[in-house]
């Protein structure tokens, strides 16, 4: 979504630079056939001025649209810091007892309210456990995940390192046939997009004849 | 569903899974899609760049305004209203910020990422991307594993791995037999969405 945003905008930037350079230079060229348009004006001369400071609209006009584009520029500028974390997860508590109320002790402990039949999961922990199952895959060196918040619920992403000697079709089965089914069971999530970047330790070293 | 349950369930189901079509529900690598960069650096800066330009004019209008212009300001507008349209800095400025706005849109239309080579999806809603420098270090690591081999560069493409390798006390067209064989068979076994040709150059080195 970032991404078309961003890439829509910087291209009407663009479009506008061109269209404005090209006219500046072409008008700095004097090749506006026009006559009100001669290259010889100063870039305001003060009619202009005066014809539009008469105008009842022209201050509305003169503070409304650069104080627009303001706004529109703030929240683009700062829509490109959002880091979007998963802070926590409900899953549905299904142990029995659940959703008793204060007696049956259920999950909520107060927080989400004790005939709730919910938990919470810090998606810190979820993404920790997915780490810790992806430590055990062969061929895995080491592995960081992170659980980030998208359109349709979290997405996983996942940084991999892997031995160089490591098969990657192998690797990645096991991902998808045991860590990943794992993860999306133990929260109760129908899928769980996944965004995996494979790297390689350090290559071995550069051998010399001894 | 409850947290201890979770291991049995899975187990139960991924031997399944895996022996009904590991080979074949691997998406199709002609689909899959190159990897887009968000380009939030240069949104970001020319986000706030039309901040700093936008914010100055509505602080030059607001000052103006209430009579309490700032002394540069006026100073703008005084050049403003003598320097006529007919210079060569107008027309400098103009291709500038042309050029600048041909680069923005290349910026918008191009993929950009182009470190990361996309793998074909091993399925599940699964993206997998390995850089090229991964992609190079796994080709290395094959090339360096058969014996006579020195050392070996990799200089890796999103169609073609180049390989220089340098040996000693071997044959080189049964090394490079040998080679070619290995490392093609891994290249296919990296699982990437455009399996790249191998280019082997073999390079003898006598002692040093």
């Amino acid at each position: 979504m970032r991404t078309v945003c961003n890439r829509i905008l910087l291209f009407l930037v663009g479009l506008g630079l061109i269209g404005g350079g090209l006219g500046l230079a072409a008008r700095g060229r004097g090749w506006y056939p026009d006559l009100v348009h001669t290259a010889d004006k100063p870039f305001i001369t003060t009619s202009q001025a005066e014809r539009l400071t008469d105008h009842g609209w022209w201050w509305w006009v003169a503070f409304g649209v650069p104080g627009l584009i303001l706004l529109l520029a703030l929240w683009w500028l700062f829509a490109q810091f959002g880091r979007r974390p998963v802070r926590s997860l409900r899953v549905r508590d299904t142990t029995a007892g659940a959703g008793d109320g204060p007696s049956g002790l259920g999950t909520g402990f107060g927080m989400v309210g004790d005939e709730a039949d919910t938990l919470t999961v810090a998606g810190n922990a979820l993404a920790d456990a997915i780490e810790d199952d992806l430590s055990y895959v062969d061929g895995i060196e080491h592995a960081s995940a992170h659980l980030v918040r998208h359109r349709h619920g979290p997405t996983l992403r996942v940084l991999v390192r892997a031995e160089p000697g490591a098969e990657p079709r192998t690797l990645l089965s096991a991902v998808r046939d045991r860590v990943l089914p794992n993860a999306r069971e133990a929260v109760g999530l129908p899928t769980l997009p996944t965004v995996l970047n494979l790297r390689t330790s350090r290559g071995l070293p550069k051998r010399h004849l001894d | 569903m409850s947290l201890e349950a979770a291991p049995e369930v899975l187990s139960g189901a991924s031997p399944a899974d895996t022996s009904a079509g590991a080979t074949d529900d691997w998406g199709d690598g002609a689909k899959v899609r190159r990897a887009w960069s968000t380009r939030g650096l240069p949104a970001g800066l020319v986000a706030l760049l039309v901040c700093g330009v936008t914010g100055t004019a509505l602080y030059i209008g607001v000052t103006a305004r209430i009579d309490r212009a700032p002394r540069w300001s006026r100073d703008l507008l005084e050049r403003a209203q003598t320097h006529v349209w007919r210079d060569n800095w107008t027309i400098v400025a103009g291709l500038i910020a042309a050029v600048l706005g041909l680069w923005l849109i290349v910026l918008a239309v191009t993929p950009g990422r182009r470190s990361l080579l996309r793998l074909r999806s091993p399925g599940d809603a699964m993206t997998v991307y390995m850089t090229r420098r991964t992609a190079a270090s796994f080709l290395r690591h094959t090339a360096l594993a058969s014996s006579g081999v020195l050392d070996a560069r990799v200089r890796m493409g999103r169609r073609k791995a180049v390989l220089r390798v340098d040996y000693h006390f071997r044959d080189p067209d049964d090394l490079h037999d040998e080679l070619i064989e290995r490392l093609e068979e891994r290249a296919n076994a990296l699982t990437l969405a455009r399996v790249p040709r191998v280019d082997l150059r073999l390079q003898p080195v006598s002692g040093r």
